[in-house]
């Protein structure tokens, strides 16, 4: 489970985050909607300990980021919005290099050729990072986490830059990795992933969390028609 | 216009790049912090008085060379071509390097060759950027030369006017030169690997001449009875110097002023303002054949595969077989992408340059005597420790700030901070450590010094390598920089400075302290004197006590920073 309570953080005199109680349920795909600067990557920076905290504190699968950091990043995989990796390492060097840094078992190595393939990298896995599209390093970010199946994962818009083949199978995977347990929090102001997979939708504004919700739960506060969809409940609930 | 963008150079359009980039530098002024201020005028006071330091010296050789008969006149406007003809093979190879950079491989050329600009206006917008990159600190250089000289020779603001004026052209056409091999190789060889290939090739050049150039032992030119024929020195310092290159030109120029010649004044500033129109003219009509067709092609080409599992991959794998997962995986990693780019692998040429050179220079330290030999081991820790500093400035201190923007990597994987900054600091550590041991004890045994000084020496380098490593590990992680193009601007950092004046502090409290136990010894071997054990035991502890501190101190606030760096 990822909770927080009372989660701030101000930067000089913006607030960037202003009092953020949340909690998502293990195996959920929560969708943390809003505008740009609204403070969605704030909040993922403070859930894995890598900001901290004005006020206020985090639990991720019950361990505070800001006390037992190594733990909770044991625990999470993370891609950011703007995934720059090695560019002189190989797609399948990067990978053999995060198994190594999370000490992965062999069996877990081994199916790194099998994983590239899922993303449509196969052919490229003995090609540099720099020769790759920004599109192809977010597969290879994305691919590493698949390798990890860490227990939460953290998407800094995830869909930014893949096409829309590896769109519907990026989907697919979150889907079935929530199946198998993983709590998951996209931040995106994508509205079609949030409607697609998620179990929940949390909208942010200006570092405050508006409304939460399934999308029917939102709809209804919108007081929009049940065709309607989330784009319309969105724009309803942030005029 | 047509539908196609052609060659031609619209004049407006290169009028609004001068703006933006005017408007950048004006953005960047104010958006610039108190702090950054104050460094920036720090180290601009600091390059002033370094520049005016250099002046009055060459004021005080050419006000000498002045009063030389003979030849001294014939001496001044000598030093001063091969100072202009240094500069211009050193214009032509900067340019053609900066030049794949910025006229090739810049990143906003996607976007300004997709807009209806004219591609000759896009060239030349790149040309002059090149050009002005490569060519103002030339032009900085040169401050000191010409002023110095004109005062002695108590010419007017004209000669001053002039003499910069044309330095323009002069700086055009080696520019255009360095250019004209980048667009050629371009051409012939449109990939990315031409410019790593011009790198390497250009640094083992670089280090080949560096070592020939030493091992002619040039001082021996200064020696009176090497000079067989005074007549053919004299005919050398008389003779011009590559009178077919705009450098001669600028010098007569120069001489046009001073020995009052009007033609050779004039037709030699005519001939630099031509040549520089000349070549403007003609790379830009080359331009218009080559340069959308290389630029195009570039983009086009794939990289090769790196050799995946070869004898490197395995010795590595062996070395590194028994240290921790973690630790291993980023050591792979570190080397992997070190070897990989020529930027990097080629430092080790020139650190290999540097031991040869270094070791050759002790060889021919003309020393016959016993004592002289000794002393001359004991400076060897100061300069030893210097060249320690500056090789730990290129490797240990930029090892953080090469994670670049990929350090999330590492931020959000379960590596404390102490694991960052210590796998990053023994893997530097190792070639910085060969190269002071290697220098240390292969000069004194080329020196023949004794024991006392042998292990005095060689253990104050010892920890000296310790201590300036961990001091550069330290202070790279206390001023990281991760928003850099390449290596070289971290290395001239607010922090890489100060690192470099911190280790000169230590370099110089070494030298201090173990003079004591020298000096002592000195006077034991010439029998004026005891030895004292309480003496050799107090200054070698204090060396050392002191080393750990600078060893240990900034390692623990370079982690503690990396710390919080992720807390912020």
């Amino acid at each position: 489970m990822i909770k927080t309570v009372g989660l701030t953080k101000q930067f000089n005199r913006t607030l960037a985050v202003d009092n953020l109680n949340l909690e998502i349920a293990d195996g959920e795909i929560f969708a943390y909607l809003g505008p740009n600067g609204a403070g969605k990557t704030t909040t993922l920076k403070m859930l894995l300990g890598l900001l901290k905290p004005t006020k206020g504190y985090a639990l991720v699968g019950g361990l505070d980021p800001q006390k037992d950091p190594m733990k909770v990043k044991h625990m999470t995989g993370l891609v950011p919005e703007y995934p720059y990796l090695y560019r002189k390492l190989t797609g399948f060097e990067y990978l053999n290099f995060v198994a190594d840094l999370y000490h992965l078992p062999k069996n877990d190595i081994d199916r790194i050729p099998e994983v590239l393939k899922t993303f449509g990298l196969e052919d490229w896995m003995y090609d540099m990072v720099e020769s790759y599209s920004h599109g192809m390093q977010q597969k290879l970010a994305l691919s590493a986490i698949v390798l990890r199946q860490p227990k939460f994962i953290f998407l800094d818009e995830p869909l930014i830059g893949l096409d829309p083949l590896s769109q519907r199978k990026m989907r697919e995977i979150l889907v079935g990795l929530a199946k198998k347990g993983a709590t998951i929090l996209i931040c995106t102001h994508i509205l079609e992933i949030a409607e697609k997979v998620c179990t929940r939708v949390g909208i942010i504004n200006k570092g405050q969390l508006t409304h939460i919700g399934t999308i029917d739960e939102l709809r209804k506060k919108a007081d929009t028609d049940a065709a309607s969809g989330l784009e319309d409940i969105f724009f309803k609930l942030t005029e | 216009m047509t539908g196609i963008p052609g060659n031609t150079i619209m004049p407006n359009d290169l009028l609004i790049f001068l703006r933006i980039s005017n408007q950048t530098r004006k953005n960047s002024l104010r958006a610039a912090t108190k702090l950054e201020w104050g460094v920036g005028i720090f180290f601009s006071t600091l390059t002033l008085l370094f520049f005016a330091g250099i002046g009055a010296g060459l004021w005080r050789f050419f006000g000498y060379l002045e009063n030389v008969p003979y030849i001294g006149e014939a001496l001044a406007i000598k030093v001063i071509s091969m100072a202009f003809l240094s500069l211009f093979s050193m214009l032509i190879f900067s340019s053609m390097v900066t030049s794949f950079t910025t006229i090739f491989f810049a990143r906003d050329l996607p976007f300004l060759l997709s807009t209806p600009l004219e591609y000759g206006t896009v060239f030349t917008y790149k040309f002059i950027e090149t050009a002005f990159y490569s060519s103002w600190m030339v032009i900085v250089a040169m401050i000191p030369v010409i002023v110095s000289y004109g005062i002695v020779k108590h010419m007017n603001i004209l000669f001053y006017f002039t003499t910069f004026g044309v330095m323009i052209p002069y700086c055009l056409v080696a520019s255009g030169l360095g250019v004209l091999i980048s667009m050629v190789l371009m051409y012939l060889f449109p990939t990315a690997k031409t410019k790593d290939a011009v790198m390497v090739l250009s640094v083992v050049v670089g280090c080949g001449m560096y070592v020939f150039l030493r091992f002619l032992e040039p001082e021996q030119f200064m020696k009176p009875d090497k000079l067989t024929e005074i007549v053919q020195y004299l005919n050398f310092i008389q003779a011009p110097t590559a009178v077919y290159l705009p450098s001669w030109w600028m010098t007569g120029v120069v001489k046009g002023f001073a020995l009052h010649q009007p033609v050779e004044l004039w037709f030699y500033s005519l001939l630099l303002i031509s040549s520089g129109l000349l070549t403007i003219a003609l790379i830009t009509k080359l331009s218009e054949v080559t340069y959308f067709t290389s630029w195009a092609r570039a983009q086009e080409s794939v990289g090769k595969r790196p050799v995946v599992g070869g004898w490197g991959d395995r010795t590595v794998d062996l070395l590194l077989h028994l240290f921790p997962q973690s630790w291993r995986a980023l050591a792979k990693k570190d080397l992997k992408l070190f070897f990989r780019d020529p930027n990097q692998w080629t430092q080790l040429l020139l650190l290999g340059a540097l031991i040869v050179v270094y070791i050759f220079n002790i060889d021919k330290l003309p020393l016959d005597n016993y004592y002289l030999k000794n002393i001359a081991a004991f400076f060897n820790i100061g300069l030893a420790g210097f060249v320690i500093s500056a090789v730990a400035l290129r490797f240990v201190y930029p090892a953080l700030s090469i994670e670049a923007e990929s350090f999330w990597v590492l931020r959000s994987a379960p590596l404390s901070s102490r694991q960052i900054v210590w796998s990053k600091y023994w893997l530097t550590f190792l070639p910085v450590f060969v190269l002071g041991l290697a220098i240390s004890v292969v000069s004194n045994l080329l020196l023949r010094v004794d024991t006392f000084v042998f292990w005095l020496s060689t253990g104050a380098v010892i920890v000296s390598i310790f201590a300036l490593t961990g001091l550069a590990m330290g202070m790279g992680a206390v001023y990281p920089r991760f928003r850099v193009e390449n290596v070289a601007q971290v290395e001239s950092s607010f922090g890489g400075i100060m690192y470099m004046v911190y280790s000169l502090f230590y370099n110089g409290f070494v030298l201090a302290v173990l003079a004591w136990p020298l000096i002592m010894h000195f006077k034991v071997l010439s029998g004026m004197g005891k030895y004292s054990a309480q003496v050799t035991v107090s200054a070698v502890l204090t060396v050392a006590g002191v080393s750990v501190l600078v060893f240990i101190i900034p390692l623990i606030i370079g982690v503690k920073r990396v710390e919080l760096m992720e807390n912020e």
